[in-house]
């Protein structure tokens, strides 16, 4: 029952979600580190950009658009103030906090440092058992006998934990119609019937696939030509798993992603064009004649913090689907070669970032919309991008015009251009 | 710095250290400059010395210079003038300040070829009052703070001996990626823990001072980085903390190669390379509050310290913004962290 730190920290970020909603007395005992370090993921996650917050009304407001109590919020900035994460400055009394100085690192050391507490500071075995859960069904959905079976606990309690799942829209079952076996399910990644996977599941038994499916989580876009596992050839040939093609200079590549489509329609496009995104990436690594990428997360972070790959005779072909999806534009450069520039909008920044988590971690976080609501609250007046404040500081250095520019800039003025 | 000789030239010193303080320069007396000589046997020299050196960062961290030289005597101007020029050459400083009781015609003429700034002690005082000062006075407190940390250094020298003599002559003449390492490194492993370990005062401004000197290392560093690619800044924050991306790979190859030998799988990143790459990389994020963080301790160590206590005046912190002051925070913490210091001697800064 060993898990990755890091997988531990993006389920505890997911569940958290669900467990916002719902309070009880399970839920404020055995559950109470699970709700705590949730909430401080997403907090973190929301503040990691800031330096410093000196005043704490817009933050609470924040932590409110993310159904973060006042007093829940205070213990989850204690949990990183504990990880080292921000630094609170109390008033005389220790009562309120006034100020919270944020040093928050990159994603994969938040995801891991938080599944490390968790798993050095949780006491409840219910709790370890639910994190355990959602990871099974964040791969795909299980026959409930062989989830109970896995889970090694006494059935009154795994009842508990269905009920408290369920109550926190984390969990839910349904009969199969084919077999009338209860099948468990996360309402968190799944909305759809997976039939494709059940009839791969006649085939094969569900820890093979589970093992697979790990195979992939650790090269997400795995090229299909590359896959010798039996039980992902006959996934791949029910159109079990999500399989994106790009034709370029080596002709028509498949690639392989893991099974989950996300919830709600804004969530499945999303993840549909991470994956997109991140094909293209796939082919330029794989199969590139000329200049192939060796780093698919710095050449993405690239393509969206400076805003362009440079021109590649490869380009046109091979960026086809994410110029289709709204990512890219394909910009010519000479005869045959193309410059690939990101649009960037708010949908593809996040699309940016599924698809590095993706490469990160195999998988993506909840796509949360109040989060984006919470960081706006949080904007402060002198924040700023880099770049803008670089620009910023060379637009203040004055430069002294010379007569002849002035008046050069007077005849272009008046039209005179001899 | 001059250690127990008659230093004449003082009241010149402290008297363009103010022109270099109002100037919005970060500043240092006395700074040797070395070179090791390989005739016969290995050797270091001193070549010579910057009396009062500034430093300073801009708004976008670019980094800047001033050196002078300051002579007592009323003759050979032209001949001190001729040296100054070739220690502002070879310490790569971008403006000189040659500061003489008296200045011969034919010495500014030659200055003012070379865009060197030439002033007699007269002309320093006048341009002093204008500014405000009450020269006199301000000498005094100058004086005061000068062999306050010369006192310091001094007290410290038999209990941190390679730290002293690293802070006084090495930090101004290694390349400058090596001071971050070497500084980590030397408060990691030459600091003697005591049972009942003493904070006095002087170790405090000792340690304020070695913390204004690794501010100034790391903005260095990151001036390097922002220049080489800001978009991936901390792939380049990490190239300039070994020389360069050429230097880096060079060096991991060695290093791959030593492991082979060896039979070991040790990581070639000390443990602090990560965190020290996160803080830098904030840094370039505001640099405009990250280029005053030197000024910051330096204004600290000099304004803070009385005979027996330490008091942060609300007057100093004023003169920063909060996250300057946020920032230097996240380097004392940085260094805590990584090094043998114990976080009580950064108390009174950490606790702001």
């Amino acid at each position: 029952m060993k898990q990755e730190k890091e997988s531990i920290g993006i389920k505890i970020h997911d569940m958290h979600h669900g467990l916002i909603q719902r309070t009880g007395a399970i839920i404020e005992t055995e559950f109470s580190l699970l709700k705590e370090l949730g909430a401080a993921i997403q907090i973190a996650t929301t503040i990691k950009d800031h330096e410093i917050i000196s005043d704490l009304n817009p933050f609470y407001a924040a932590a409110g658009e993310l159904k973060i109590q006042k007093n829940l919020a205070k213990e989850a900035l204690q949990h990183l103030e504990a990880l080292g994460f921000v630094r609170l400055r109390w008033n005389t009394g220790h009562r309120e906090i006034i100020r919270i100085d944020i040093t928050v690192p990159g994603l994969p050391k938040i995801y891991k440092d938080f599944g490390d507490f968790f798993v050095s500071e949780n006491k409840s075995k219910m709790a370890s058992k639910l994190v355990y859960l959602m990871e099974k069904l964040s791969l795909f959905p299980h026959k409930e006998r062989d989830i109970r079976s896995q889970l090694h606990v006494p059935s009154q309690i795994y009842d508990c934990i269905f009920d408290i799942g369920k109550s926190a829209s984390l969990l839910d079952s349904y009969t199969s119609p084919i077999d009338s076996e209860s099948i468990l399910y996360s309402p968190l990644y799944w909305d759809d019937n997976p039939a494709a996977i059940f009839d791969l599941l006649k085939k094969h038994k569900s820890i093979d696939l589970a093992n697979a499916l790990n195979e992939i989580k650790q090269y997400q876009g795995i090229p299909g030509d590359k896959v010798e596992n039996n039980v992902l050839l006959d996934a791949i040939a029910l159109n079990c798993f999500p399989t994106l093609s790009i034709s370029s200079t080596t002709g028509l590549k498949k690639f392989v992603f893991t099974p989950r489509l996300g919830v709600g329609r804004v969530e499945k496009a999303l993840l549909h064009k991470a994956r997109v995104l991140l094909s293209c990436v796939r082919y330029g690594e794989n199969f590139a004649r000329i200049s192939k990428i060796f780093s698919p997360e710095k050449l993405i972070n690239a393509l969206s913090g400076r805003g362009f790959l440079k021109a590649h005779s490869e380009s046109l072909k091979q960026y086809e689907s994410a110029r289709n999806h709204g990512l890219v534009k394909l910009i010519p450069i000479g005869i045959d070669r193309y410059e690939v520039h990101f649009i960037d909008n708010d949908e593809n920044k996040r699309v940016v970032s599924m698809a590095l988590e993706m490469i990160a971690f195999g998988e993506t976080s909840k796509y949360d919309n109040s989060h984006e609501v919470a960081k706006k609250i949080l904007l402060p007046d002198n924040l700023k991008h880099p770049i803008q404040t670089r620009t910023l500081v060379l637009e203040n250095e004055k430069v002294v015009r010379s007569t002849s520019t002035i008046k050069k800039v007077n005849d272009i003025l008046r039209g005179i251009d001899a | 710095m001059r250690k127990g000789q008659n230093n004449k030239d003082l009241e010149l010193k402290l008297m363009c250290k103010i022109l270099f303080r109002e100037m919005g320069y970060n500043t240092h007396y006395e700074i040797k400059l070395r070179t090791k000589s390989y005739i016969d046997q290995i050797k270091t020299h001193d070549i010579s010395d910057i009396d009062v050196f500034g430093c300073t960062f801009f708004q976008d961290l670019t980094y800047h210079c001033l050196g002078s030289e300051c002579k007592s005597g009323e003759s050979n101007a032209l001949d001190e003038l001729y040296k100054f020029i070739g220690v502002v050459d070879y310490f790569g400083i971008d403006k000189g300040y040659f500061i003489k009781s008296k200045i011969h015609q034919n010495a500014r003429q030659v200055s003012s070829k070379r865009k060197l700034s030439c002033y007699t002690e007269a002309e320093l005082r006048k341009l002093l009052i204008g500014f405000g000062y009450d020269v006199d006075k301000q000498v005094k407190i100058e004086n005061a703070i000068y062999h306050r940390l010369n006192q310091a250094i001094k007290s410290q020298e038999t209990i941190y001996e390679r730290l002293v003599n690293y802070v006084c002559y090495d930090f101004w003449n290694k390349e400058n990626w090596r001071n971050v390492h070497n500084i980590i490194h030397l408060l990691s492993k030459n600091i003697q823990q005591k049972l009942f370990p003493e904070n006095d005062l002087n170790k405090k401004i000792f340690f304020f001072y070695i913390s204004e000197l690794f501010s100034i290392a790391t903005l260095k560093n990151l001036y390097m980085s922002t220049f080489e690619s800001f978009s991936d800044i901390e792939r380049s924050i990490k190239n300039q903390l070994y020389g360069g991306g050429e230097s880096l790979s060079e060096k991991q190859k060695i290093y791959d190669i030593v492991n082979q030998a060896t039979n070991q799988d040790l990581s070639f990143s000390p443990p602090w390379e990560l965190d020290y790459i996160d803080m830098s990389s904030r840094f370039s994020n505001n640099t405009s509050s990250s280029s005053r963080i030197p000024h910051f301790f330096q204004e600290l160590r000099e304004e803070s310290f009385y005979a027996n206590k330490v008091q942060i005046k609300q007057k100093s912190l004023k003169k920063f913004d909060d996250v300057t002051r946020k920032f230097a925070q996240d380097m004392l913490h940085f260094l805590t962290k990584y090094t043998t210091i114990g976080k009580e001697i950064f108390q009174d800064i950490i606790d702001l």
